[in-house]
């Protein structure tokens, strides 16, 4: 074999008759969009993003975000400083390397169960073919690789997710299995389990009809769904409430199924909620227009007391039973109800300070227990914040 | 930020036309090929802040499509199974007498290659990785790669015929 039939062959290849493309960006960059949204919803990134009703959304997209001005003074704190900047009860706050069982240079902790106990993530190339990771109490194993994208764990393990196919599965006591798509329906999006083991997502079919369901992790082949067409469940609280959106507007369901709007704030004219925990949920609305975009900001409900508020951070990545916030702007920052806050420390061996260098996608209930990733040389390490009050 | 998005723009919008051939010579079906591409910028706008920091980021995409393609494929098959069967669609060879015969005759010399010898061809030769990218992209070892080169290029000559390529190499 010859340099010169390589050379030949490579000719032919570039000059081989092939039809014309029929692939369009414009779709791509919308499509994309709207997965991040959807991922952003599952936990794995912090882009704030949100396609709405004629709406193109803000896309940030290669640098971090920029806190808005209004909350520079908590947001100046350096990034690696573990202190609280209040006289609130001191807490002090550890960055840990989670193990990696199997390799992959996008290695990231997703989400963590209510007691800290459970944590999932993904391992792999950042290339679709991660695998689902969970550690318990720090020991790692790996679900089966047709367990794709988890979206939450529960307190007793249970792993709930949507695989890339829109086939939701439920992993319990070692065994996966297929969630039931409703009749009628293409595809499902699960985000949410409960202590029970409820498991609250929404079904999609043609013409972005969709609807929210729930499911059981005992029964995955038994599903209810929820209010009616142009319904979508984000999250169930161990009680059975579902935190979800109905048309526009964001929405909640007692366990009877009773459904009623959630408060928006005044002035915007619709909201979505992103993750709730507890009686407190958060979520985001449109702000600012820039040209044809708009800034979505981040919002909190008190699902108690119904009142909504608009917070001055630009994006909350989740919320815990206590009400704390977790914050990521560049760097993790946990902000309890009553402003003070905590940065989270960074790990002595990395040594990149830009920012995005951490990342924290998921809070325990109890808040003292944070979950991300640390990145630097090209790879994504598991990261995990443990607290002590 | 709309920087970043219309980086991205800008790079697919170059690339486009070369991701298509990719998919299609390693596909040989013109709608599977636009799918994977079309599923290959979704994925690739959605991680784009992350590809666009790597160090060669043609072969981190060209890793995206091969993925992407084998995904379908295996799609496919369950499909078939599911189905009952589902033949694929074989092409006539071409009349091997003029240059634009031999450049049909290379798309169906590369129809009749095993999925794995004609993702190195055109891995290799039309995207010119290098063998460890090759191996990268295909989630196998370079030894894998250099041996089902060497078969496939085999294969590829005695399709095209061996005298018209060996006369045309040392002309």
């Amino acid at each position: 074999m010859t340099t010169l039939d390589e050379e030949r062959i490579a000719a032919l290849l570039r000059s081989a008759q092939v039809p014309e493309p029929r692939v369009d960006v414009g779709r791509a960059v919308r499509d994309g969009r709207r997965r991040r949204q959807r991922r952003r919803v599952g936990g794995a990134t912090a882009v704030t993003v949100l396609v709405g009703l004629g709406v193109v959304s803000v896309v940030e997209l290669g640098r971090p975000p920029t806190p808005p001005a209004a909350v520079t003074p908590i947001l100046a704190a350096s990034p690696t400083a573990a202190a609280s900047t209040a006289a609130a009860p001191p807490v002090t706050c550890e960055a840990s390397w989670l193990p990696q069982p199997i390799g992959g240079s996008v290695a990231v902790a997703n989400r963590v169960d209510p007691t800290g106990r459970y944590i999932v993530g993904d391992i792999g190339t950042g290339n679709e073919d991660g695998r689902v990771v969970l550690w318990t109490d720090g020991r790692a194993g790996v679900l089966p690789a047709s367990a794709r994208h988890a979206a939450a764990v529960n307190a007793r393990g249970v792993v709930v997710g949507t695989d890339g196919g829109g086939r939701g599965w439920v992993y319990r006591n070692g065994k996966l299995r297929f969630l039931a798509t409703p009749p009628g329906y293409q595809a499902v999006l699960v985000h949410a389990v409960n202590s029970r083991g409820d498991i609250a997502g929404t079904a999609s079919g043609a013409g972005e009809s969709h609807q929210a369901v729930l499911w059981s992790a005992e029964r995955p082949q038994e599903f209810r769904l929820i209010g009616r067409q142009g319904s979508g469940a984000i999250a169930i609280s161990d009680d059975g409430t579902v935190v979800g959106s109905m048309d526009q507007l964001p929405y909640r369901w007692t366990p009877e199924g009773t459904g009623a709007a959630l408060a928006v704030p005044d002035g915007y004219p619709r909201a979505s909620v992103d993750s709730a925990y507890g009686e407190w949920a958060i979520g985001m609305v449109p702000g600012d227009r820039k040209g044809n975009a708009v800034q979505m900001l981040p919002v909190r409900w008190n699902l108690s007391t119904g009142a909504v508020t608009l917070l001055p951070f630009p994006s909350a990545s989740g919320i815990a039973g206590t009400g704390d916030l977790l914050v990521d702007d560049g760097a993790p920052l946990v902000v309890a109800p009553d402003g003070t806050s905590r940065r989270l420390p960074g790990r002595p061996e990395v040594h990149s300070t830009d920012a995005g260098t951490y990342t924290a996608n998921g809070i325990s209930g109890d808040a003292l227990t944070v979950v991300g990733a640390a990145y630097e040389n090209e790879a994504y390490r598991p990261l995990v914040w443990r607290c002590r009050r | 930020m709309a920087d970043a998005e219309g980086e991205f723009v800008e790079y697919v919008s170059a690339r486009l036309p070369s991701l298509h051939r990719t998919a299609f010579l390693m596909c040989g079906d013109a709608h599977l090929a636009d799918d994977v591409v079309q599923q290959t910028i979704t994925a690739l706008y959605v991680n784009w802040r992350r590809v666009s920091r790597v160090d060669n980021v043609d072969a981190y995409v060209h890793r995206m499509l091969v993925h992407k393609l084998v995904d379908e494929k295996r799609l496919s098959w369950a499909k078939v199974r599911l189905l009952g069967s589902m033949p694929e669609p074989r092409r006539p060879p071409a009349p091997p007498d003029d240059e634009l015969a031999e450049r049909d005759s290379v798309v169906s010399a590369l129809a009749h290659l095993p999925r794995g010898q004609r993702t190195v061809l055109v891995l290799r030769f039309l995207c010119d990785l290098s063998l460890a990218d090759t191996a990268a992209a295909m989630g196998c070892s370079e030894g894998n790669v250099k041996s089902q080169t060497a078969r496939a290029l085999v294969a590829v000559r005695q399709v095209l015929g061996v005298s018209e390529m060996s006369g045309r190499s040392t002309r």
